[in-house]
């Protein structure tokens, strides 16, 4: 069907131009840079914010009363290592003054000036930037007042000790309704589940691109080798499935040599995140912390299968309706109806990332044209029996492979056919005169 | 061992290009392929390379259909030329001579052959937009040579060149006859193939006018044409009067007449030496392969006659 040598000597032309022209190593470069910045970029913001270490959250305790208040707010501010951030409590300032220059400073980030009244209850000033609802001053607040109902135990009479085992702060978790039922829910959700979740996001996403950027690179290739005319000698040195085949994979290999080099750095960027912030010096609070362990051969093999089919099979449409149309112009209204398609499995990807249980995540995994964006997802989080992942794929090689006969015999009628758009009984007349042999 | 074009037709829609054509080239031959623009040589030529299917009819090389034969078999001159602009023409001639098969090392040595042959060695690593546009025909026609092809098809090869560029590429397809090859080529001038092929082929309208070997085309229409020229009287205005001859053209260097036969032309120059004049040139000559073009279509049906912009195509007058 196909002749080796020449599919690989019309790969290697596609890969070797398009590599060498400066546009597509300039947006490599740019590529492999937005990746680094985003995948440092917490590091980095870090950096540029911790001049002054603890700044994210202080108390500076300025204790008029006299009232032990510092001691007895630590158990209160201490965070829970998930959400709640630890804050710091700090004394030392002696006046209210004194306080407000170390917030001035940088050095904390709130103060709280404490008085004991007339009536001998403790009065509590917090001063601060943050705005009153803000979870650190709700958070002094309730620390504030359990204090304050401490101190009038302990004014009536109540023990210190009796007093603080009725304030101890209270065990008090929050959870979301679906929690612990394979929910699905990225910040709720287990490491691994993140990655994995984070996986089939990307994936989507980077085939979506794939295909749209370099499936346009295929169709417009097509249409200036015909207006440049050289494909009246191509189709006579070669045949149209051996130009289509070779044109498909050598895009394909130039879109991963663009692509993949971003990929590994940018997942190493967010691997070595823990490592690089210490390198810098920098006290890292919370990192995207996705566990790249979860990267096994079974997904990466699924994410590598889905699209090298999903980009024969666009690749060659893209080809073929770019065989159809005599300017690069035409090149965008031509492939719409492609495009809904893609968009379907493109915003269905979403869905499914969301519930890739539901049927819908199951038809548009096995429907050929959008599978290639929404199966990831449901084989990452959902589970899906195996034997649809076999339709799944049977029926994506099987598509795949009726489209490039498809996309050759549209080449065979469109590349020599300049001018008018043909119409599809045109289309289907000439098609059928032009059978066999080559 | 020839090329058969076996009645072919082939329609677009209600349009038909190519009707009922038949002719055959000798191989190791030089044969031309004439007709007006837009008479149907180009889709005839696709045909043959078996890039477009006849709807009917059968092109065979030795007895075989063209479209069994190894891709190598043919080499093709578009007439549109084709070539990346972009791309260095060393690399983009490897590669359209490695596409039809041919071996690296070979094609290589080839290529510097050619290229000092056809005085472009110095455009090797340039791109091709950057060559004039003679080099890029010479270029070109590289691109359907180096992978040393038996029959080659040149689909107007010398619209575009100087004459000097012209003659060389002749002189290229001597060469190449002399090598063996079989070469088609096509062009609406008609002069360039009466120099060159051994035999024709015209086209008109998608029709066979006439074929054969050059001299039996030009010998077709049983007429002789005589040339003469006479100094001091440059438009030969003695020919008038109660001769009724069949002035076909004047010239500033001679005047050219039709006559059914040799004894007419004689009687012309009897009559020229009685009156005593100053004969400078006489010669008896068949008529050229554009005026037997001229001749056998003002023969056909009036829907058949050449519009202004077909003839304009051709040159009238030499």
């Amino acid at each position: 069907m196909f002749e080796p040598g020449r599919v690989g000597l019309i790969a290697k032309r596609e890969w070797s131009t398009r590599v060498k022209q400066r546009s597509f190593q300039i947006t490599m470069i740019i590529q492999i840079l937005v990746v680094l910045a985003l995948g440092l970029a917490p590091v980095i913001i870090a950096r540029f914010a911790g001049d002054d270490e603890g700044s994210g959250a202080s108390v500076v305790v300025v204790d008029r009363a006299d009232a032990g208040v510092a001691g007895r707010l630590v158990p209160w501010l201490e965070g829970d290592g998930d959400t709640l951030e630890t804050i710091e409590v700090r004394s030392g300032a002696g006046s209210p003054e004194a306080a407000r220059a170390m917030i001035d400073e940088g050095d904390a980030q709130s103060a709280l000036v404490v008085d004991r009244g007339d009536d001998g209850v403790l009065t509590f000033t917090l001063v601060t930037e943050d705005d009153r609802s803000s979870r650190n001053v709700q958070r002094i607040s309730v620390a504030a007042s359990a204090i304050a109902m401490e101190d009038r135990l302990v004014q009536s009479g109540v023990s210190l000790e009796e007093a603080q085992q009725v304030f101890t702060p209270v065990a008090f978790y929050v959870e979301s309704p679906t929690n612990g039922q394979g929910d699905t829910d990225f910040a709720g959700s287990t490491d691994a589940n993140a990655a994995e979740y984070a996986i089939a996001y990307i994936s989507s996403i980077l085939m979506f691109i794939a295909v749209v950027m370099y499936g346009t690179w295929i169709a417009q290739g097509v249409v200036e080798e015909k207006s440049s005319r050289i494909m009246e000698i191509m189709v006579n040195a070669a045949t149209p499935r051996d130009l289509l085949a070779g044109k498909v994979i050598g895009i394909m290999m130039a879109g991963l040599t663009q692509l993949l080099p971003m990929l590994l750095v940018g997942s190493l960027a967010f691997s070595f995140q823990t490592q690089i912030a210490d390198l810098m010096g920098v006290n890292v609070e919370r990192v995207l912390d996705i566990d790249f362990g979860a990267l096994t051969i079974r997904s990466v093999g699924f994410f590598l299968l889905y699209f090298l089919l999903g980009f024969v099979l666009y690749g060659a449409l893209y080809a073929g309706v770019g065989s159809l149309v005599s300017c690069q112009e035409e090149v965008s209204q031509a492939i719409a109806p492609m495009m809904t398609f893609m968009m379907i499995g493109y915003f269905g990807a979403f869905f499914v990332l969301g519930a890739p249980n539901t049927t819908v995540a199951r038809w548009l995994m096995i429907f050929p044209l959008t599978s290639p964006f929404s199966a990831m997802p449901r084989i990452l989080l959902g589970n899906p029996a195996t034997g649809e992942i076999i339709l799944s794929v049977v029926l994506l090689v099987l598509t795949a492979t009726g489209a490039i006969w498809l996309a050759g015999r549209l080449y065979r009628v469109g590349v020599l056919m300049y001018g008018q758009r043909p119409s599809w009984r045109s289309l289907a007349r000439m098609g059928g005169m032009q059978q066999v042999a080559r | 061992m020839s090329l058969d074009i076996h009645q072919i037709s082939k329609s677009f829609g209600e349009f038909t290009v190519v009707q009922d054509v038949s002719f055959s080239v000798e191989p190791g031959t030089i044969f031309g392929f004439l007709g007006t623009n837009g008479a149907g040589k180009t889709t005839t030529m696709r045909m043959i390379l078996d890039i477009i299917r006849p709807d009917t009819g059968e092109v065979t090389w030795g007895g075989t259909p063209t479209r069994y034969l190894p891709r190598d078999t043919f080499g093709y001159l578009p007439e549109e030329r084709g070539l990346y602009l972009r791309m260095v023409v060393e690399d983009q001639l490897m590669f359209l001579a490695q596409l039809y098969g041919a071996d690296r090392k070979t094609v290589k040595e080839e290529l510097d052959v050619w290229l000092a042959r056809l005085h472009i060695e110095e455009n090797r690593r340039k791109t091709v937009d950057q060559l004039s546009k003679g080099n890029q025909q010479k270029v070109q026609f590289l691109a359907s040579v180096l992978h040393d092809p038996q029959i080659l098809i040149l689909d107007e090869p010398f619209s575009g060149l100087d004459p000097v560029n012209a003659e060389q590429m002749k002189q290229v397809f001597r060469e190449m006859r002399d090598r063996g090859k079989t070469i088609i080529f096509s062009t609406h001038q008609l002069d360039d193939a009466q120099e060159l092929s051994s035999d024709v082929a015209i086209i008109h309208r998608g029709r066979l006018v006439i074929t054969g070997p050059v001299g039996a085309v030009r010998q077709s229409t049983g007429e002789h044409y005589v040339r003469i020229a006479v100094a001091g009287d440059p438009e030969n205005l003695w020919l008038d009067g109660e001769w009724d001859l069949e002035i076909v053209r004047r010239r500033s260097d001679y005047t050219e007449i039709a006559v059914p036969n040799e004894e007419v032309a004689r009687s012309i120059l009897r009559e020229a030496v009685r009156r005593n004049l100053p004969v400078t040139r006489f010669e008896i000559d068949y008529p050229s392969l554009n005026d037997v073009f001229l001749t056998h279509v003002r023969k056909m049906p009036a829907a058949m006659q050449p519009t202004r912009e077909e003839l304009t195509a051709v040159p009238v007058g030499d």
